[in-house]
């Protein structure tokens, strides 16, 4: 035991940025993706979680003393900052990351040969809502082994839930033989399937419509992550006093947020490729002659005109909520990135209808701001980044982080705080 | 030179998933002068006029001429359709001729 302990304590001693490219080559050698590869792949993904993690430090660098200024000039105080997709990087380089993967891999293929789910998953990427659930029970708790439970326990939720919703998935995003078991975009999904029908039988609300093509024309610009991020940033930079200097700065430091961070995390992704294509192969090759769903990036339900329609009108609301409700302790702005997916998860539903979707997307985003603001789930990501060594700026000077996305989805919520019970 | 824009939402997983399966197939074929360019559908307007070819990964209902061709399967399909689809993705591209 004694072996083991000193193995994980060496290896989380690496630091995350080292570890994922041990993870990965290694992943890769074990799938058959071949040395250059897998090699490549070990690089590339390490390379992809550095720039995430610079990003991220771009992000709390400029966004602490703003939020500090405007707790002074009006009294708005969040403590809380809000790392969003930068959390990713915590999900794939925890030491118990190659577990859930084949922890996932395993029983997903067991339940697929059982018939207990139609949803074969061969989009690797997908896992890393669960894995940085995992990471995070790791960190409040110190606990490995209950992570990777965890995270398995919580990945066969999510293949249900897409086997829920896949028949509507399919049919209006005209992506036959597909299912998204993506997190909050299965949840939500699910959620809508259930919601939806009732919207359509409140009188006043039925019937309004809104045409997705006048909105993103009247809005189009503002739908642009680069140009939003520069509004958001210089209206938080005029509230905070600053002069147009540090105005500037704020503006560009927030779009160059909106726009890197997504990029780094698809330089992760490149990296990760041979790899879930490995994986992905020898799913396929063994199930793929069976009547199932094959998982795919909840990213396809992005294509229907009233998916970006309503995110542009949501986005700004989350932003004004997170500023002026009380209780939520953060501003939300690198996470605002997520909300076209949870759109996306909620048109299957609404038949495109961009009011009822943005009536929808608000009853979800609303309590996940409360959730991800509650003191378990902020004491989770804070301790994380304390173990693995990174965001040293920020939690050694006492602060905190959090991400909606996954820390208020409702199901990891419920199992981070289950996973209290467990802390020695 | 043929132009193969790969579109998804944010460029992170499919189109990568895509490019890396259709620049596998380029090199098997040994096949020189096609392009594969990642793209967004919320940029379509600045990448649809200098695309050869759309393979997409969601719903496309932009107006154009090009051949648009539905990608999940690079995803989602096992090999023998995934052949298909690369098959029909290439014979748009004169460089893949006879090869």
């Amino acid at each position: 035991m004694d072996f083991i302990n000193n193995l994980v304590s060496g290896f989380i001693g690496l630091g995350p940025v080292a570890m994922l490219a041990i993870v990965f080559t290694v992943l890769g050698l074990v799938f058959g993706a071949g040395v250059r590869k897998s090699f490549r792949s070990g690089i590339v993904t390490a390379v992809g979680l550095a720039g995430i993690f610079l990003v991220v430090n771009v992000i709390t660098g400029s966004y602490i003393p703003a939020i500090g200024a405007l707790s002074e000039r009006l009294g708005i105080v969040k403590p809380v900052v809000d790392m969003g997709w930068g959390v990713a990087g915590f999900g794939w380089s925890w030491p118990g990351a190659v577990g859930v993967i084949l922890g996932t891999v395993a029983v997903n293929l067991v339940l697929v040969w059982l018939k207990f789910t139609k949803t074969l998953w061969t989009d690797f990427w997908s896992l890393w809502h669960g894995q940085v659930m995992a990471a995070i029970v790791w960190g409040l708790t110190g606990n490995l082994w209950l992570g990777i439970i965890l995270a398995v326990v919580y990945h066969v939720i999510i293949m249900k839930l897409a086997d829920f919703t896949a028949k509507e998935n399919q049919e209006f995003h005209q992506m036959p033989g597909v299912a998204i078991p993506c997190s909050y975009v299965s949840v939500f999904g699910a959620l809508s399937k259930i919601m939806a029908p009732w919207l359509r039988a409140i009188p006043g609300i039925k019937d309004v419509k809104a045409s997705p093509e006048e909105i993103r024309e009247r809005l189009g610009v503002f739908g642009e992550m680069p140009v939003l991020g520069a509004v958001i940033g210089a209206v938080i930079g005029l509230a905070a006093g600053y002069k147009f200097a540090g105005i500037m700065t704020l503006a560009l430091d927030t779009a160059l947020m909106l726009v890197l961070l997504p990029r780094m995390v698809g330089v992760l992704m490149e990296g990760m490729v041979p790899v879930a294509g490995a994986v992905r192969d020898w799913l396929l090759d063994r199930f793929g002659d069976r009547e199932i769903n094959v998982a795919v990036d909840c990213a396809v339900q992005l294509g229907h005109p009233a998916v970006m329609a309503s995110a542009i009108i949501v986005m700004p609301i989350a932003i004004l909520v997170s500023a002026f409700l009380p209780g939520v302790n953060f501003l939300i702005i690198a996470s605002l990135a997520g909300i076209p997916y949870m759109c996306g998860a909620i048109v299957a539903y609404t038949k495109g209808n961009v009011f009822h979707t943005v009536l929808l997307a608000l009853a979800f985003v609303i309590p996940m701001m409360y959730l991800a603001s509650t003191p378990t789930i902020a004491e989770a990501f804070t301790a994380t980044a304390s173990k693995l060594g990174v965001m040293a700026d920020v939690v050694g000077s006492g602060g905190m982080i959090t991400a909606p996305d996954p820390g208020g989805e409702p199901i990891t919520w419920i199992f981070v705080n289950l996973s209290k019970l467990f802390v020695r | 030179m043929t132009r193969i824009c790969l579109c998804c939402g944010v460029a992170i997983n499919s189109s990568t998933v895509g490019v890396d399966i259709l620049s596998e197939e380029i090199k098997r074929r040994k096949i020189t002068g096609i392009i594969l360019e990642k793209v967004t559908l919320a940029d379509a307007d600045v990448w649809l006029p200098r695309a050869d070819v759309v393979v997409t990964f969601l719903l496309f209902t932009n107006k154009t001429d090009k051949p648009v061709i539905n990608g999940v399967t690079l995803m989602s399909g096992g090999r023998k359709k995934r052949q298909e689809l690369l098959d029909q993705i290439l014979s748009y591209c004169p460089e893949a001729a006879d090869k």
